[in-house]
């Protein structure tokens, strides 16, 4: 019943700002289609947003922060998008999309854009689209997105690449000193926000936290912020410790090396595609039960395909 | 993949049907994103509009669903969204279930609907590509 050809038309009306186009688009791309017919020549025009990445555990509360956070960037002016991921069952890829839920404020203003987006198989926080996703809203003239991840354990990193300022949102209960010693997630902030301040334990966690980043040495030492968001507490303050951020990474040219890895690492997407789908997906599964009766080894295996292929070649 | 949003128009805050409703079209294996209680006729259109869903459930359990869904339903279509199927669940006499039908609603749903019932009513009446 849904219209499934994307036409060049919905393409432009997309870009002009229609948000139904936008959302025709965004839905082609998760998809996994070709991006080539959204993007035509404009790809070396993307990077005029600035995107916020907002991660941190289950219940930490960054639905809501994300909600207060576009509350501050339309209090100044600024148009934005969200992209707001939450997990697919690896059993039935079934979802529920929850974070909209907090975001109600925001449902019936013409300058904010929310989508939902479902992980569908991808392990890293985000979905596998995420940040083609971003590219596009960033083309369509947003000058922030806010990509909320999954809630993240310690490993879910995805979004450190994706986004430009990286936001980990932790609450008092989230452990000792040594959890804040961990690598991984925490490694990844530009900021901290200690959210749900008002709970007991707050001071702690802050103490832990400059514990942990004070083993370290940084050029940018992560500002570690008191929030409260559900009343709107620090929520000024951490905008203007993104703004901040965007200076420094700016000032410093370090968006063009993150430029360059977040571009490897959607090349390295692009290429698993070609890999994991198609015809060495179908040749992959052709050859399984044989391997498996043969004594064949995994590695073997993978080997042999990817003979056969460039033989093909 | 098949993408429904869940809402609850209105000021009820009985949201357990919602909820029953939303998890078991999940484990049916489709995306449901779930909008919470209170919403507006504007909030549920605009919500369908940026998430591009395939499907629309309103649960009413307040009793003003004969104001509430002609109001969705006519801004869905004002919106250009009048092909996304609306199902309506919650406390709904027969006469006013067969109102909301001649009004556009695909389908009511009263208490004790098995969710199965609730799940093929949905995968009939969305046509999905297989290879989307």
């Amino acid at each position: 019943m849904q219209e499934k050809a994307l036409n060049t038309e919905t393409v432009q009306k997309a870009y002009k700002g229609s948000q139904q186009a936008q959302a025709k688009i965004i839905s082609y791309l998760e998809k996994g289609n070709n991006p080539s017919v959204i993007f035509g020549d404009k790809y070396p025009k993307i990077g005029s947003s600035w995107r916020i990445g907002i991660t941190g555990p289950p219940g930490a509360g960054k639905s809501t922060l994300v909600s207060k956070l576009i509350g501050k960037i339309r209090q100044e002016g600024h148009q934005c998008a969200v992209v707001a991921c939450d997990p697919s069952s690896p059993y039935t890829q079934g979802a529920l999309l929850g974070d909209r839920t907090r975001m109600t404020d925001h449902f019936t203003d013409p300058g904010v854009f929310i989508r939902s987006m479902a992980s569908r198989g991808h392990l890293g926080g985000l979905a596998p689209t995420t940040s083609i996703v971003a590219d596009f809203l960033d083309l369509c003239s947003y000058p922030f997105i806010l990509i909320e991840t999954v809630g993240v354990g310690q490993t879910e990193v995805d979004v450190a690449l994706k986004a430009d300022t990286v936001v980990v949102v932790l609450t008092p209960e989230s452990g000792d000193s040594i959890q804040m010693m961990k690598a991984g997630l925490l490694e990844g902030a530009n900021i901290f926000c200690v959210n749900k301040y008002d709970r007991p334990g707050g001071d702690n966690l802050i103490a832990d936290l400059e514990f942990g980043l004070s083993l370290s040495e940084f050029e940018w030492k992560p500002p570690i912020l008191p929030t409260t968001a559900i009343r709107n507490n620090g929520i000024s303050e951490l905008f203007d410790e993104v703004l901040r951020h965007r200076e420094y990474v700016r000032s410093n040219g370090y968006g063009d090396k993150k430029k360059f890895e977040r571009f490897d690492s959607e090349v390295s997407y692009w290429l698993q595609t070609k890999l994991f789908n198609g015809d060495y997906k179908t040749l992959k599964e052709s050859r399984i039960n044989r391997a498996i009766i043969e004594g064949i080894a995994p590695w073997q295996l993978a080997e042999e395909i990817w003979q056969t292929k460039l033989e093909e070649k | 993949m098949i993408k429904v949003l869940m809402a609850k128009p209105g000021l009820d805050g009985h949201d357990r049907g919602a909820k029953v409703v939303s998890q078991a079209l999940r484990d049916a294996g489709m995306e449901v994103i779930y909008t919470g209680l209170h919403q507006t006729a504007d909030m549920i259109v605009n919500a369908a509009l940026q998430e591009d869903v395939d499907v629309i459930g309103l649960s009413i359990l307040s009793g003003a669903h004969l104001t509430l869904v002609p109001k969705i339903i006519s801004k869905l279509k004002e919106a250009g969204l009048s092909e996304r199927a609306v199902f309506v669940g919650g406390i709904i006499p027969p006469a006013d279930a067969e109102k909301l039908k001649q009004i556009g609603a695909k389908a009511v749903f009263g208490p004790g609907t098995p969710t199965k019932e609730i799940i093929e009513f949905i995968k009939d009446n969305v046509k999905v590509d297989i290879n989307s």
